[in-house]
């Protein structure tokens, strides 16, 4: 039973490893099997002709020039500690072997061969930091830090910017209408309550159209605006925080107002602190939705905008490097991680706010 | 009554407001929009007040329009792929959880994980996961010996795009059906296990005649958020598909023979790609109501029954254990 959790676990997460793990690798490595550095790696065979006319190639951090009667093979990657070149004819005979060979000698010409077909193969040595070196890099997030025209870190604060505002005044405006509709009379309250939670009922994307002609209207196409202000309505809000208040003893409040206590003082002395841990987990959980709310980012910036969030920036990004799967996978892991680190500190909440009666996203 | 107002409304208004603008009034817009079309003489620079009215030509043309029909059916089909992977999968972690062994805990978290990220990122890690050549399905066939099961990676595959999709839709999503699951299982009263031990129960019969029957207002709400879910699927789509792989289909397909569709076209992402790339927002609009008519009494019904969750869980339960005690009592 533990091995198949262990298992599960596995499975589930397994597309965040593989992130992780593409991301760290170096370029051309990262969608591979490799995960354990080797201190051996033997390159090749590859093929060689020697007897044609004078001809030079790269092959990643392989050099090889070939002539009529001779060839020079190189090694350019300086991490090596010894290298050694082994070249053999078509009969598969053992031409030449070279010595250990380091990186001040990093080549090896042979000369005077019967013109034909040979292959040569390259055993490098490695120390053990070279080749975890070769291997494991943080390249790729230093290249997403500072590519000028994906500026992710400016993504990173957009994203911030847009879910942190988004949260502190959506637990506003709803601590605000709940402690009405939780602790007051006043005519028309149960109509107004029930326009409200009708409201829950349908579902985010059809407001889709008709909020962006708003917003277009407004003009606040590219501004936090148009990010922010629409999401402040949130239902499910009002309806989680009025539950806690109407836990609220009465008393509490009769006491207040014998002192003299004013609405608003009762409000903010009583009932936000009583109330602090749904506001936290209110806050928390319309931080992570919007955190991820792709599809509207997307529609209320366009690109030119400069408050793309991450991932749009990601969608723009891809865009342009759809084979470089490390920086690719580089810039996923960069959209996620400020989320990851958020639930593994608050993951209680989190949890507890989803089963206290959140099923509206 | 007057004084009563007075007091709540600087606690209302702010609400009241937001809502009034961007929820309220949108729905209204919505339904006023789709009666609208854009025509040559419209400013496409102010759009949205430049529109004509067009009656129900939008309508006409959605009741003519061979790809949204396409669309509603890929939808069909992508919550039958999903909805019963979901449910098996949080029920089964779900009940392996609730043995409290060592380190539940952590699992939870574990399982919960990827359902706060981000879909999007999410799918665009599984495009690498399932990229041609370097993605991971190549590289293990490769390893083994056999053939490239796909040309060009599962996600250009017509037939296995979709199961493909909804894969790693699942495994992204059951952590949240797991957590409603799990904290259910917990509320079932422990006598009702103990008196199945006492009839010599087997585990799996405690399972299927006990937990399975008990959590069944979940299984219900997901079922429900689970085809609501498909109606609006997007980012999975953009991220990996876009829409493709196009087919033309043959003529032997009934209605849809001859017409070009996209096998991973779902009702959510067409209304984008109407919406957002052909920028016909009337339409749009007009989808946008169809989709809602179609989805508003699942909406309804998984409002209520999330309500009414508790109580009818208590209700089950009790039935449940009478019958089980009056059983224990005659065999004793």
């Amino acid at each position: 039973m533990f091995l198949c959790l262990v298992l599960g676990t596995i499975f589930v997460l397994f597309p965040f490893f593989w992130m992780t793990a593409t991301s760290l690798k170096v370029e051309g490595k990262g969608m591979t099997f490799e995960f354990i550095p080797k201190r051996v790696e033997v390159l090749g065979p590859f093929k060689l002709q020697v007897g044609t006319a004078p001809e030079g190639k790269m092959k990643n951090d392989l050099t090889e020039l070939t002539s009529d009667s001779s060839f020079a093979i190189g090694w350019s990657a300086p991490e090596a500690d010894g290298i050694t070149f082994e070249i053999t004819d078509q009969d598969g005979n053992k031409k030449i072997e070279s010595p250990s060979l380091n990186k001040d000698k990093n080549w090896i010409v042979a000369n005077s061969l019967p013109s034909g077909n040979y292959s040569y193969q390259v055993t490098i040595n490695r120390s053990w930091s070279a080749a975890w070196h070769s291997l494991y890099t943080l390249e790729n997030f230093r290249k997403i830090a500072l590519n000028p025209n994906y500026p992710f870190l400016k993504f990173l604060r957009n994203s911030f910017m847009v879910a942190f505002s988004t949260a502190f005044l959506t637990v506003i405006l709803c601590a605000l209408a709940a402690y009405v509709f939780a602790k007051k009379e006043f005519p028309g309250k149960q109509v107004l309550f029930w326009t409200f939670m009708s409201a829950m009922m349908i579902p985010g994307m059809m407001f889709m159209v008709p909020q962006f002609a708003l917003v277009t209207r407004f003009g606040w196409i590219n501004t936090i605006f148009g990010l922010v202000v629409p999401h402040l309505a949130n239902v499910f809000g009002i309806f989680m925080l009025r539950q806690m208040m109407i836990g609220i003893p009465d008393s509490l409040f009769e006491a207040a107002r014998m002192d003299g206590a004013s609405e608003a003082t009762i409000f903010y002395r009583i009932v936000v602190p009583l109330v602090m841990p749904s506001l936290a987990i209110l806050f928390l959980l319309t931080f992570v939705g919007q955190w991820n709310n792709f599809l509207w980012q997307l529609l209320v910036n366009t690109p030119e905008s400069d408050l793309i969030t991450l991932p749009v920036g990601l969608a723009m990004f891809r865009g342009q490097y759809e084979t470089q799967w490390e920086q690719m996978m580089a810039a996923s892991c960069f959209s996620v991680m400020p989320i990851v680190i958020l639930f593994l500190f608050t993951q209680r909440y989190l949890i507890e706010g989803l089963t206290a009666g959140g099923v509206k996203e | 009554m007057n004084r009563s107002l007075k007091t709540v409304i600087p606690f209302l208004l702010p609400f009241t407001a937001v809502f009034a603008v961007f929820l309220l009034y949108p729905a209204v817009y919505s339904v006023y929009l789709s009666f609208l079309k854009a025509t040559i003489y419209t400013d496409l620079s102010r759009i949205f007040s430049d529109m004509k009215w067009c009656g129900l030509e939008n309508y006409q043309k959605l009741l003519y329009d061979t790809n949204f029909y396409w669309s509603l059916i890929m939808t069909l089909y992508y919550a039958v792929l999903v909805i019963p992977m979901n449910i098996a999968l949080s029920l089964v972690l779900a009940s392996i959880l609730s043995n409290e062994l060592p380190g539940a805990k952590f699992f939870r978290a574990a399982f919960y994980l990827p359902n706060v990220l981000d879909l999007f990122v999410i799918a665009v890690v599984w495009t690498a996961i399932y990229a041609p050549n370097y993605g991971v399905i190549d590289q293990l066939t490769a390893a083994l010996g056999l053939e490239k099961i796909f040309e060009n990676g599962i996600l250009a595959d017509p037939w296995w795009a979709m199961p493909g999709i909804a894969v790693s839709v699942v495994l992204k999503g059951s952590g949240f059906g797991m957590i409603l699951y799990l904290a259910a299982i917990q509320n079932i009263p422990r006598d009702i296990y103990e008196a199945a031990d006492i009839d010599g129960a087997s585990a799996w019969q405690k399972f299927t005649k006990i937990t399975v029957p008990l959590v069944k207002p979940i299984t219900l709400l997901l079922v429900v958020t689970g085809i609501l879910g498909s109606l609006m699927a997007f980012s999975e789509i953009y991220a990996m598909t876009g829409g493709r792989p196009y087919e033309t289909l043959p003529d032997s397909i009934p209605f849809f023979g001859g017409t070009t569709q996209g096998t991973t076209n779902l009702s959510g992402y067409y209304l984008f790609s109407k919406f957002y790339v052909a920028q016909e927002y009337g339409y749009a609009a007009a989808i946008s109501v169809a989709l809602l008519i179609i989805s508003l009494p699942l909406s309804i019904l998984s409002f209520f029954a999330f309500q009414s969750e508790g109580p009818s869980l208590r209700k089950l339960s009790s039935i449940l254990l009478k019958k089980l005690r009056s059983r224990t009592a005659k065999a004793i």
